[in-house]
C-alpha cells in the first residue's frame, strides 16, 4: 500500500483580478510518497508556488482537498493548523526568510523552541556539521553570503523532523555553482534522514536532481516522470499522476 | 555653467509619492495632525488654565493686584507715583470696627475706606454687581448682604439709615449711616465702605501700618524674588510696615518655569513622534531612495524630494491639527465638562482664551520639530550607497545587548520555557534607541498626566487646611472682643457641654481657655518686651509710658490662655525648639505669642514671666518661659504686655471662672454636614445665640470651591486631552514597529509560531514598554512633578501623590500597552495568508 505524505484532491486556487478571474490552480491531483525527493518545475505564473503553500497549509484552496501525512488541512482552526506545519512541515524559501534578529544556531532551533520540545543537540549539530555552518553558529543573516543563508534555512526546515520538506525555489538567489552546491547539501541531507521533499524551481538542471519531475502550466499538472526521462506536455488534468 | 532647472520632476515626483504612497504618508499625516492639534489645544487649554488660575487668585484677594504694602507714607506714595514698574495704585484704609448695632451686639463687621483706583479699578474684576453709588457722604455706606445679617439687619435697602457703634482706636463712636448702595461678588463680604469725607475725619492716616494698605499692581506678570526684594528695599519701610507680594506675581517665575516645562515635555513628545515615525518611514523606504540614486538622483535631490513632501504633509498635518484645535477647544472642552457632571451654567460657562500668537507658536514649533525630526532620516537616505540601499532590511548590527547575551546562553530547559519572553526582551533590546523613544514618548505623557493630575490634586478645596489645626468647626464666644471687660461672659455652659456629648459624630472637642491679666513691670524681661513693643507697633515713645506702666500695670491688661494638651502637642510640633511637655503641662513653663517681635529663643532663656489676675493683683503666677510662637490661634485680646499661653488645668488652677473663648471640634468623618448641623443646632440653643460666631472647614471649602470656578474642569480636560494623546502616540508608534516587522513576523508564523504564542510576545513587549515608561515616570517624572507642585505651591499644601488617579492611570496604561501592539498586528495582517503577507513585504 502507498503512504502518501502529501495529497491533494480537486485543488483549485481562484484569484479575483477586478473582474477577471485567475485560475491559479484548476483542479489539481498531486501525490508525493514517503523519503520521496520530488521536483516540480513550471514557468512562472504556472501555480508551482502556489500547489506548495496550498500543500503546506501556508495559504487555503477555494476548492478541493489537502492532505498531510493522512491528516486533511481543510477545517482546521489556524492555531492547530500551525502548530501542524510547524510539527509536520519545514519550509525553505527563495529569501530564505530567517528572522534577522536572531543568530544561525537561535534561526535553526526557532521551530522546536516555538514547539516547546527539547533540543536534540546531537542532530542539530550533526545538520550544522554536514551543512558546513559550526563555524558559523553565532553569525547573524546579514553577515553571510546567499548560500551560507539558504544552508541556514535547510538546517531550519531540517531540524524539527518534519514529514515534509516544501522548498520554493532555494536556488532561486544563488548563482549557478552555489546552486549546484546547496542542491547537492539537500538531497544528502534528505538521503542521511529519510527526509520527503517536494522541490519547486524552473531550472531543468536542478530538477533533474530529484527523484520525479512534476511539470505544472496554468494551474494543472501537465506530466509527472521519473527523473531523467523526458517531460511531456500533454494535458493530464485530474488523472494520478503518481507512476 | 548654467544651472539646469531640474526640480520640476523633483516637485512631481514629490507629489507622486504622496499620493501614491498613501499607508505612508498618512501616517506621518496623522503624526503632524496629532502634533498640531496637542500643541495647539494645550496652549489654548494652558493660557486658559492660567488666566483661571489668576482669576481664582482675584476672587480670594478680593481685587486684582499684585502686592500689598500695610502702612504707606507720603514720601512713599511718590516713589510709588515714578516707580517704572509700578502700574498702579489703590489705596483701602481700616477706617473703624463695628462693635454693635442696635440688632446685634457683636457683628464683626470693619469699615473700609477704599480711593477710586482700589474700587473702580482693582475691586471691579472680582464684584459681580453693584447697584447705587459708592459714599460720598461721611454718612453714607456701601453694603453687602452679608455683612448687613452679621449686623442683624439683613432686610435694609439702599436709603435705609443704619445705627452703629463704632471704634476708631479704641475709642467708641455712635452714628446713624445711610446705605448708598449694595454690592457683591468675591474676597471679605463683612466689611462697610466709607467715603473719602468719612475717613479723613476718623483721625486715622494711609501712614499708620494698622490702617493703610497700599494695592499695588505691576506691569510686568513675572518678577524674580530678586527684583521683589529690590522693590521692597527702595519702600525703605519701617518696622511697623510690611508689603507682601500676592501669589500670582509672587511666584511668577515659578509658574512661567512650569509652563515652560510642560510646553517642553509637549514638544518632546512631537518631536518623538514625528522622528520616531519619520524614522521608520524613511528606514522602511530605503529601497526606494536606493531605487531613486541608482538611476541618477543626487543627494541634493533627495533632500529635496523629503523637504517636499514633509512641506506637503506638515501644511496639511499642520492645517487640520490646528482646525481639530480649535473645534476641541471652543466646542470639545465645554462638551468634556459637561460629560464630567459639570453644570456649565452654574460656572458660567467655559472660557476658552485664544491668542493668534498660539498658531505662530503651533506653527513654529511643529515646523522646527518636523524639520530637526526629518534631519536624520534624511541624511540615511542620502548616505546610503545604493547598491548597499537596493539590498538593505531592516535588520539590525551584529552588536548585541547583554540582555539579548543573556538570553542565547539560558540553558536549553529555561530557553524553551522562556522563549517567548526571550524573543520579546530581545525585540526590545535589539533596538534599543528605538525602544527608549517609545517609552520616552510614552513617559512624557505619563509626566504631564501625573504632574497634571498632581497639581489639579493640590488646588482640590478638600486639600486646603482651613482651620487651625485642621478642625472642623470652630465656636466663637465674641463677648470676649467687646471694649468692656466687664461684658467678656461665659457663654457656653455646661448644659451646652452635656447636650454636645450626646452626639455621636465628633471625636474631638477642644476649648481654648482665657482670662484678663496684667503683667506688672520688671527689669529683666516684662521691660525689655514693653520696648520692643512700643518701637514695632506704637507711634509714641515707651519712656513717654513707662511710669504709667510701672505704677498702673492694669492699665495694660493682657491675657493668659489655656489650651488642652491635645492643642499644647500641635503647637509644640510647630516651634523651631520644641518644649518639655511634662514642664508645660505641669504649669512650670508658658508659651510666650511673639507678636512680630524680633525676640529670638536666646532672649528669653532662663527668663520667668510674672503676671497677675485682672482685679485681683495680690494672686500672681510666676512662669518659666519655655518658648515663643508666632502662631496666632490662640490669641483672644492683643494686649501690649506678651499674651501667655499655658496649659488649661494651669488656668483653671490660677483664676475660678476661665472663659472659654472658643472650641474647637473635630468629626469622626471630614466634611460631615450632618454633625456639623446638630452641633449648630445645639449652639443656637444656648442662651447668649447671637454672641457665637463659627467658623466652619464646610462652609469655608465651598467658597474656595466658589472661588476656583471651573478651574478644576479646565485641568481635568487637559488630563484627559493629553491622556488621549499619549494613547495615539503610543499607538502611532506601534504601528509602524510593527509594520517594519511585518516579514520577521510571517515569518515566524510561517515556521510555526501560533497566533497566541505571537500575541504573547507582543503583549509581553507592551509590558515592558509601560514598565520602562513608568518607571521613567515614577522616577524623573515624580521629580518634575514635584517642581511643578512647588512652583504653583502657593498655598503651601504638603506634596501628595494622587493615588487613586496615579492606580488608575498605570492598570489603564498597562492594558492599553498590551493590547494596542496584538491589535495592531491583527489589523495590520487583515486576515491575509501568511505567504500572502510575505509575498507583500517582498
Amino acid at each position: 500500500m502507498n503512504s502518501w505524505i502529501v495529497e491533494t484532491k480537486g485543488l483549485k486556487k481562484y484569484y479575483q483580478l477586478g473582474n477577471h478571474t485567475v485560475k491559479a490552480l484548476d483542479g489539481v491531483d498531486f501525490r508525493v510518497r514517503e523519503k520521496e525527493f520530488v521536483a516540480i518545475i513550471g514557468k512562472s505564473g504556472s501555480g508551482k508556488s502556489t500547489l506548495l503553500h496550498m500543500a503546506g497549509g501556508l495559504d487555503s484552496p477555494t476548492a478541493g482537498e489537502v492532505f498531510v501525512d493522512g491528516r486533511p488541512l481543510a477545517g482546521m482552526p489556524k492555531e492547530e493548523l500551525t502548530i501542524f506545519r510547524r510539527r509536520k512541515v519545514g519550509f525553505i524559501f527563495q529569501n530564505y526568510n530567517l528572522v534577522p534578529d536572531l543568530n544561525v544556531y537561535e534561526n535553526v532551533v526557532l521551530p522546536i523552541e516555538l514547539d516547546g520540545r527539547r533540543i536534540d543537540q546531537q542532530f542539530v549539530e550533526q545538520i550544522l556539521c554536514l551543512l558546513k555552518l559550526q563555524e558559523k553558529q553565532d553569525a547573524l543573516p546579514g553577515t553571510l553570503s546567499g548560500g551560507q543563508q539558504q544552508r541556514v534555512a535547510i538546517a531550519r526546515a531540517v531540524a524539527s523532523k518534519p514529514a515534509i520538506i516544501l522548498a520554493d525555489e532555494p536556488t532561486g538567489n544563488l548563482d549557478t555553482v552555489t546552486s549546484h552546491d546547496v542542491l547537492g547539501l539537500l538531497k544528502m541531507i534528505a538521503r542521511q534522514f529519510q527526509q520527503t521533499i517536494v522541490l519547486i524551481t524552473h531550472d531543468n538542471d536542478i530538477a533533474q536532481m530529484a527523484d520525479r519531475i512534476v511539470r505544472i502550466e496554468d494551474g494543472l499538472i501537465v506530466n509527472s516522470n521519473m527523473a531523467g526521462h523526458s517531460v511531456d506536455s500533454s494535458a493530464m488534468k485530474g488523472s494520478d499522476l503518481h507512476a | 555653467m548654467l544651472k539646469n532647472n531640474n526640480m520640476s520632476v523633483v516637485y512631481r515626483m514629490a507629489a507622486k509619492s504622496f499620493k501614491s504612497n498613501k499607508r505612508r504618508n498618512g501616517t506621518m499625516l496623522l503624526a503632524v495632525l496629532l502634533s498640531s492639534f496637542m500643541l495647539f489645544s494645550v496652549f489654548t487649554i494652558g493660557i486658559s488654565y492660567f488666566k483661571m488660575l489668576r482669576l481664582q487668585n482675584i476672587r480670594l484677594n478680593g481685587a486684582e493686584f499684585d502686592a500689598i504694602m500695610y502702612g504707606t507714607t507720603d514720601q512713599q506714595i511718590e516713589v510709588l507715583r515714578s516707580h517704572p514698574e509700578v502700574e498702579d495704585f489703590g489705596m483701602a484704609a481700616l477706617s473703624g470696627y463695628v462693635e454693635e448695632t442696635p440688632y446685634d451686639k457683636t457683628p464683626n463687621v470693619v469699615l473700609m475706606y477704599a480711593d477710586r483706583v482700589y474700587w473702580d479699578k482693582m475691586m471691579a474684576p472680582a464684584r459681580e454687581s453693584v447697584t447705587g453709588d459708592y459714599p460720598s457722604e461721611e454718612d453714607q455706606v456701601m453694603v453687602t448682604q452679608d455683612a448687613l445679617e452679621k449686623c442683624g439687619c439683613p432686610d435694609l435697602k439702599i436709603g435705609d439709615h443704619i445705627p452703629l457703634t463704632y471704634s476708631i482706636k479704641g475709642e467708641m463712636h455712635e452714628a446713624s449711616f445711610r446705605i448708598s448702595g449694595f454690592w457683591d461678588g468675591y474676597g471679605n463680604k463683612d466689611v462697610f465702605y466709607v467715603s473719602e469725607k468719612f475717613y479723613s475725619q476718623t483721625g486715622l492716616e494711609y501712614a499708620d501700618a494698622a490702617s493703610g494698605r497700599c494695592n499695588i499692581s505691576f506691569k510686568t506678570r513675572i518678577m524674580s524674588s530678586k527684583k521683589q526684594d529690590a522693590f521692597i528695599e527702595s519702600m525703605e519701610l519701617d518696622k511697623r510696615q510690611s508689603l507682601i507680594f500676592m501669589a500670582g506675581i509672587g511666584y511668577s517665575v515659578q509658574i512661567l518655569t512650569g509652563l515652560v516645562c510642560l510646553t517642553l515635555v509637549i514638544c518632546l513628545c512631537a518631536y518623538l513622534l514625528i522622528y520616531n515615525i519619520l524614522y521608520m518611514s524613511v528606514a522602511g523606504n530605503i529601497r526606494y531612495y536606493g531605487l531613486l540614486q541608482t538611476i541618477g538622483m543626487t543627494g541634493r535631490q533627495i533632500y529635496g524630494l523629503m523637504r517636499r513632501q514633509m512641506l506637503l504633509i506638515g501644511g496639511i498635518g499642520l492645517g487640520g491639527g490646528i482646525i481639530l484645535g480649535s473645534a476641541l477647544s471652543f466646542f470639545l472642552i465645554p462638551g468634556i465638562i459637561r460629560s464630567l457632571g459639570i453644570e456649565a451654567s452654574k460656572i458660567g460657562g467655559v472660557v476658552v482664551s485664544f491668542h493668534p500668537a498660539i498658531f505662530l507658536l503651533t506653527i513654529l514649533l511643529v515646523g522646527i520639530t518636523i524639520f530637526t525630526a526629518s534631519q536624520k532620516p534624511a541624511k540615511i537616505a542620502v548616505m546610503c550607497s545604493p547598491i548597499e540601499a537596493l539590498g538593505c532590511r531592516p535588520a539590525s548590527g551584529v552588536k548585541k545587548s547583554r540582555l539579548h547575551a543573556f538570553a542565547a546562553h539560558q540553558s536549553a530547559a529555561n530557553r524553551n520555557r522562556n522563549l517567548i519572553w526571550r524573543m520579546a526582551i530581545e525585540q526590545i533590546a535589539k533596538n534599543k534607541k528605538k525602544a527608549w523613544i517609545v517609552m520616552l514618548s510614552l513617559a512624557s505623557s505619563m509626566v504631564v498626566f501625573l504632574c497634571m493630575t498632581t497639581l489639579i490634586h493640590s488646588q482640590d478645596a478638600r486639600e486646603f487646611t482651613y482651620n487651625y489645626r485642621n478642625l472642623d468647626l470652630v465656636l466663637r464666644n465674641d463677648t470676649v472682643r467687646r471694649e468692656n471687660i466687664e461684658e467678656h461672659v461665659e457663654i457656653f455652659d455646661e448644659n451646652f457641654f452635656d447636650k454636645l456629648n450626646t452626639l455621636n459624630g465628633i471625636t474631638e472637642i477642644t476649648p481654648v481657655l482665657y482670662t484678663e491679666i496684667t503683667v506688672p513691670w520688671e527689669p529683666d524681661f516684662t521691660d525689655q518686651w514693653m520696648r520692643e513693643f512700643y518701637e514695632t507697633w506704637m507711634d509714641i515713645p515707651y519712656e513717654n509710658d513707662l511710669a504709667e506702666y510701672q505704677e498702673h500695670p492694669e492699665n495694660y491688661g493682657s491675657v493668659l490662655i489655656g489650651i488642652t494638651a491635645a492643642d499644647f502637642k500641635a503647637l509644640n510640633e510647630e516651634m523651631p525648639d520644641p518644649i518639655d511637655e511634662t514642664d508645660f503641662l505641669e504649669g512650670k513653663t508658658c508659651v510666650l505669642y511673639r507678636n512680630n517681635l524680633s525676640f529670638q529663643n536666646q532672649d528669653i532663656a532662663g527668663k520667668t514671666i510674672t503676671c497677675a489676675e485682672y482685679g485681683r493683683q495680690e494672686n500672681t503666677r510666676t512662669f518659666d518661659i519655655a518658648g515663643l510662637t508666632d502662631i496666632n490661634d490662640y490669641n483672644a485680646l492683643l494686649g501690649y504686655p506678651p499674651i501667655i499661653i499655658v496649659s488649661d488645668h494651669v488656668l483653671k488652677d490660677f483664676v475660678e471662672d476661665p472663659v472659654i473663648y472658643k472650641i474647637g471640634f473635630s468629626y469622626a468623618k471630614e466634611y460631615d454636614a450632618e454633625t456639623e448641623h446638630a452641633v449648630l443646632s445645639i449652639a443656637d440653643e444656648i442662651p447668649q445665640a447671637k454672641d457665637y460666631s463659627y467658623e466652619s472647614k464646610i462652609k469655608l471649602m465651598e467658597n474656595v470651591k466658589k472661588a476656583q470656578g471651573n478651574l478644576m474642569e479646565a485641568g481635568i480636560s487637559i488630563v484627559l486631552i493629553l491622556a488621549l494623546i499619549g494613547l495615539m502616540n503610543y499607538t502611532n508608534t506601534f504601528v509602524g514597529s510593527i509594520q517594519s516587522r511585518r516579514m520577521e513576523l510571517s515569518i515566524m508564523e510561517s515556521i510555526g509560531m501560533t497566533d497566541r504564542q505571537k500575541n504573547r510576545m507582543l503583549a509581553i513587549e507592551g509590558m515592558f514598554y509601560a514598565g520602562g515608561a513608568w518607571l521613567i515616570t515614577m522616577t524623573a517624572g515624580l521629580g518634575a512633578a514635584y517642581c511643578l507642585f512647588q512652583s504653583q505651591n502657593y498655598m503651601g499644601v504638603p506634596f501628595q501623590i494622587p493615588i487613586l488617579p496615579l492606580l488608575a492611570a498605570i492598570v489603564l496604561s498597562f492594558l492599553i500597552c498590551v493590547s494596542v501592539p496584538v491589535l495592531t498586528c491583527r489589523q495590520t495582517e487583515k486576515g491575509q495568508p501568511v505567504v500572502e503577507r510575505i509575498k507583500g513585504i517582498e
